[in-house]
C-alpha cells in the first residue's frame, strides 16, 4: 500500500493542477491559438474600428488615439498605420488620417459583426452587461460574414444593439448620430439616454455600476466639476463628468415626455395593487419575453398578493393567475401605485 | 409621372429609413396591441361573477404555508410522511414479488431449461443472466414507484409542491437555481431518471440543466437499501448494541444530507463555471388549490412515470444480465473475465478505499443502482472461490440475514474505512444508465449526457481517494 501521507501529497497537488487548468486554461489556450498572422489582422481591424468611430462622432483620430484606444506603443500604432495605408483602407494627409470607401466598407462590416455579437450575448446568453462587450471583441474577427448573416437572421435582422448604437445593414448603410453627450446637457433638462459607450470597460463599469442602460429617462440635477447628479426613478444617481462624456442623450424639450415612473413592482406592500408603466430596457433577451409573456405590460394592474416564507421572491396576481417573481425580476417593472387598494389583508 | 421601378426604389428607401426610426421597440408594441386587442374581445364576451371573491380560502391556507413560521415544519412533515410510507409500504409487496420471480418462478424456468435439455451457457445466459436481471430490477423497483409516484403527483396536483418550490426558492437562488429544483430534487429521491423528466417543469435553459445534471446527487431508492445495509452491518457496530439502531439511521441520513449539500455545492460551482452564459430567467405560477382528480392522478403517474421508467430499466437490465453473466462464466487461462477485471482494478480501487469488486459491481450493475449489492455479492464468491455460499458464477442472489452478510464481508477483508466509502460512493457515482439515457432524451445533447455522468464519478473517486488518506494517517496504519 502507498503511503497514505504521499498519496495524500499527489493528490492535493494533482487536485490542484486540474483546477487551475479548468479555471484559466481556456484563456492560455485561446491566446496560444492565435498566430501571429491572426493578431496582426486583429489589430488591423482594431484600428479601422476606431478610425471610423472618430469620423462618426466627429472628432480626429492621431497615432495617440489609435495608441490609447487599442492599447499598443506609439511607435506600433505608427506602423500600423503604415500597413493601413499600403492597403489602400485609409488616406494620409498632413496627418490627418481619412479612411478610404473600402476602408469604411472593412470597418462597417466589423461593426456589423460586433455589434450583432452584442445583441446576441445580450438578448440569447445570461452573460452579464460588461461580458457582452468583451465577448463580442473576442468573436468578431472569427466571424466570416455569412456567419455573421446567420446569426442576423436569428436575431430577426435587428436595428439596434443593446447599448442603442445603430447596427450597420448588410449594404453598410448606417444612420447619421443623433443626440448629444451628458456632459454638454443643461441642469435641470430631461433627456432620454440612447447609448452608452462601451469602451474603455472601466467607464463602462462604473455606467453600469451606476444603474443606467439605454431607454433610461433621466434629469441632471446638479453639476459640479467634479461630479454629476441625475435623479432618474426618484433615486439620486452621481456620475464622473468623463463617464458623463460616454453617454448620449436625446434631450426631450416636452416636459411631459417625462414620466415619474419611478416605484418598482418591489415597492408594492403585500395587499397594495399597481399599474404597470413600463418594463426596463435593461431587462432583456428571454427574461423580458418571458415577463411579457405574462401579461405584464403598460397598463396591467398588478396586486402583491403574499411573500415566499424565504422572503423573496413574491407572489402576484397579474390578470387573475398568481405568479411568484423574484425581487431582481421585479425591480424591472416600473409601476404607478394606486391609492387606496390596501384592503387591509396584511 | 413617375415610372414604377422609381415608385418601387424610393418606397424601398423610405423603408430603409424608416428602419431606424421604428426603434428598438417595436416588439414590444407589437406584444402590447396583441394584449390591447384581447383584452378587449375578452372584456366584450366573458362575464366576470364579482359576488365570489376569489383566493379566499385559497388565501387561508396559502397564509399557514408559506409563513415563515408554520411553512417549513410543515413541509418537513409532509415529506418525511411520504418516504415512511413509501420505504415501510414498499416492503410487503417487494417481498412478495421477490418471492415470485426470482424464488419460485427462476427454478421453474431452471427445471423447464433442463427438461428440453437445453445447453448449460443458454439456459446460464437466460435465465441466470438476462431473466434474473430484469426481475430482480422489477422486483426492488416498481412497489416504491408505484408507492411514492401516485403520492407526489397527488401533492402536485391538490397545488401545493408549487408552494413548496416558492418557500425554497431563496435557498436555490443562492446556488444559482430555481426553486423548483426542489421538487426535482425529491422527485430524485424516489427515481433519479424521473427527477430527470421532471426537470421539465423548469423552464429556464440554465436552472433546467443544473436541476438534469445535479439530479443524480438524491439518493434514489434504489440505493437507499444499500446505504440501510451497509450501514447496519458496519456503522451499527460501532457503537453499543444498544445505540446500534439510531447510529446506522443516522449514518444513512447523513449520507442523504451530504447528496443536498452536493446538490447545493455543485448547483452553485456550475452556474458559475460551465453554465455561465446559459440565459435564465424565472417565474413560478402558484395555480389555485383544487381538490386532486384521483384516478387520473392514478393513472398519469403509473403509466407516465412508474411504467416508463420501469420499461426502460428493464430494456436495459437486459443485456447487463447477458453481460454480468458472460463476464463471470466466460474464462481466459482458467480464470474468469470477471476475475482478471477485480485483479486490474485492485491497485487503484484499494488505493481509495475500495476493491475491484466493488468498482467492478458499479460498472457491469450500471442499469440499476438495486442490483449493486447482488453482484457484488455474486462477485465476492466468485473471487473468492467459496463454496455452499450463493448460487454459483454468474448468478446473482441476496443473503438472508445479516450475519451472514457480515460473515461473507468479513472474509473478503472489508472494514470500516470499506463501509464508508462504499455508501460515499453509493450516493457520490455516475447515474445508472436508465438515467444516462433519460438524460440524453431530456437535453437531447451528448456533451450535457457525457458531462453529467462523469461528473458525479470523478468527484466520487476524488471524495474517496480523500477520504481513504485521511482515514489512514489518523487510524495510523
Amino acid at each position: 500500500m502507498v503511503d497514505p501521507l504521499i498519496a495524500l501529497f499527489y493528490g492535493l497537488v494533482i487536485t490542484g493542477l486540474v483546477t487551475l487548468f479548468l479555471w484559466r486554461g481556456r484563456t492560455y489556450l485561446n491566446r496560444v491559438a492565435r498566430g501571429k498572422e491572426l493578431s496582426e489582422r486583429i489589430y488591423i481591424e482594431d484600428a479601422l474600428k476606431h478610425l471610423f468611430d472618430r469620423k462618426y462622432h466627429n472628432t480626429s483620430a492621431s497615432i495617440e488615439s489609435i495608441s490609447g484606444s487599442l492599447n499598443i506603443n506609439r511607435n506600433k500604432a505608427a506602423r500600423l498605420l503604415v500597413k493601413l495605408e499600403t492597403l489602400k483602407l485609409i488616406q494620409t494627409q498632413n496627418n490627418n488620417f481619412q479612411l478610404t470607401q473600402a476602408g469604411i466598407s472593412y470597418a462597417l462590416q466589423i461593426i456589423r459583426i460586433h455589434r450583432l455579437w452584442e445583441l446576441y450575448f445580450a438578448d440569447k446568453t445570461g452573460f452579464t452587461e460588461v461580458e457582452w462587450h468583451l465577448r463580442a471583441e473576442e468573436q468578431e474577427h472569427f466571424t466570416s460574414k455569412d456567419q455573421a448573416e446567420m446569426l442576423a437572421l436569428q436575431m430577426g435582422n435587428p436595428s439596434y444593439d443593446p447599448h442603442g448604437d445603430p447596427i450597420p445593414t448588410i449594404k453598410g448603410e448606417i444612420p447619421p448620430k443623433s443626440g448629444m453627450s451628458l456632459a454638454d446637457l443643461s441642469i435641470n433638462n430631461f433627456a432620454q439616454i440612447i447609448h452608452l459607450e462601451d469602451e474603455p470597460d472601466e467607464i463602462f463599469s462604473e455606467l453600469i455600476g451606476a444603474g443606467l442602460h439605454p431607454g433610461m429617462k433621466i434629469q441632471v440635477v446638479n453639476r459640479s466639476p467634479e461630479n454629476i447628479t441625475l435623479s432618474a426613478n426618484r433615486q439620486k444617481i452621481q456620475i464622473s463628468p468623463i463617464a458623463a462624456a460616454n453617454v448620449t442623450v436625446a434631450d426631450l424639450t416636452q416636459k411631459e415626455e417625462y414620466q415619474e415612473t419611478d416605484d418598482r413592482l418591489t415597492n408594492l406592500a403585500i395587499g397594495e395593487s399597481g399599474v404597470v408603466t413600463q418594463i426596463s430596457r435593461a431587462c432583456r433577451g428571454l427574461q423580458r419575453q418571458r415577463i411579457m409573456d405574462l401579461g405584464v405590460i403598460p397598463g396591467t394592474r398588478i396586486t402583491a398578493e403574499m411573500r415566499s416564507a424565504g422572503g423573496d421572491p413574491v407572489a402576484y396576481d397579474i390578470r387573475g393567475a398568481l405568479i411568484a417573481i423574484r425581487s431582481e425580476q421585479a425591480n424591472y417593472i416600473h409601476i404607478r401605485k394606486l391609492e387606496n387598494t390596501n384592503d387591509g389583508r396584511k | 409621372m413617375n415610372k414604377p421601378q422609381d415608385i418601387d426604389k424610393n418606397l424601398l428607401e423610405l423603408a430603409q429609413s424608416l428602419r431606424w426610426e421604428a426603434g428598438e421597440n417595436f416588439h414590444d408594441h407589437l406584444i402590447n396591441s396583441i394584449y390591447e386587442d384581447a383584452a378587449s374581445i375578452a372584456n366584450k364576451s366573458v362575464g366576470k361573477d364579482e359576488s365570489t371573491r376569489k383566493f379566499n380560502w385559497d388565501k387561508t391556507l396559502d397564509n399557514i404555508i408559506t409563513n415563515r413560521w408554520t411553512g417549513y415544519p410543515l413541509m418537513i412533515i409532509l415529506l418525511a410522511v411520504v418516504f415512511w410510507i413509501t420505504i415501510s409500504g414498499a416492503n410487503v409487496p417487494s417481498g412478495m414479488l421477490a418471492t415470485l420471480l426470482i424464488d419460485n418462478l427462476h427454478p421453474v424456468l431452471k427445471g423447464f431449461a433442463a427438461q428440453i435439455s437445453m445447453p448449460w451457457w443458454l439456459s446460464g445466459l437466460l435465465f441466470d443472466g438476462i431473466y434474473l436481471a430484469a426481475a430482480w430490477v422489477i422486483s426492488v423497483m416498481l412497489p416504491p414507484m408505484a408507492i411514492f409516484f401516485p403520492l407526489f403527483t397527488l401533492l402536485e396536483d391538490f397545488g401545493y409542491l408549487p408552494r413548496v418550490a416558492f418557500n425554497l426558492d431563496k435557498m436555490f437562488r443562492k446556488a444559482g437555481a430555481h426553486g423548483k429544483q426542489a421538487l426535482t430534487m425529491s422527485m430524485g429521491f424516489g427515481c433519479n431518471a424521473a427527477g430527470v423528466v421532471a426537470a421539465r417543469i423548469i423552464d429556464s435553459p440554465r436552472e433546467r440543466l443544473i436541476a438534469i445534471i445535479t439530479n443524480n446527487f438524491a439518493l434514489c431508492n434504489g440505493r437507499w437499501p444499500t446505504q440501510i445495509l451497509i450501514a447496519s452491518l458496519f456503522i451499527g457496530v460501532l457503537v453499543p448494541q444498544q445505540f446500534g439502531g439510531i447510529a446506522a439511521t443516522g449514518a444513512v441520513v447523513a449520507v442523504v444530507l451530504l447528496g443536498i449539500a452536493l446538490t447545493f455545492i455543485s448547483s452553485w460551482l456550475l452556474s458559475r463555471t460551465v453554465l455561465r452564459g446559459e440565459p435564465s430567467t424565472f417565474s413560478l405560477e402558484l395555480p389555485p388549490y383544487r381538490p386532486p382528480r384521483f384516478w387520473k392522478t392514478m393513472y398519469t403517474s403509473l403509466i407516465d412515470r412508474t411504467i416508463f421508467v420501469l420499461w426502460r430499466a428493464v430494456i436495459f437490465a437486459i443485456p447487463a444480465g447477458a453481460f454480468i453473466w458472460l463476464t463471470s462464466n466466460i474464462q481466459i487461462g482458467s480464470t474468469s473475465i470477471a476475475d482478471h477485471l477485480i485483479y486490474f482494478f485492485d491497485p487503484f480501487a484499494l488505493l481509495i478505499g475500495l476493491n475491484g469488486v466493488i468498482l467492478l459491481a458499479y460498472i457491469i450493475a450500471i442499469p440499476a443502482n438495486e442490483i449493486v449489492v447482488p453482484t457484488i455479492l455474486m462477485l465476492t464468491v466468485l473471487n473468492l472461490n467459496l463454496t455452499g455460499v450463493g448460487e454459483g458464477a454468474g448468478v446473482m442472489f441476496e443473503l438472508t440475514d445479516e450475519s451472514a452478510y457480515a460473515a461473507l464481508f468479513n472474509a473478503a477483508g472489508w472494514d470500516t474505512l470499506m463501509a464508508v466509502n462504499l455508501m460515499i460512493f453509493s450516493l457520490v457515482h455516475n447515474p445508472c444508465s436508465t438515467t444516462i439515457y433519460t438524460i440524453y432524451k431530456e437535453t437531447n445533447s451528448v456533451k450535457w449526457t457525457v458531462f453529467a455522468s462523469l461528473l458525479p464519478v470523478v468527484m466520487g473517486l476524488v471524495l474517496c481517494f480523500f477520504i481513504a488518506q485521511i482515514w489512514r494517517i489518523v487510524a495510523g496504519i
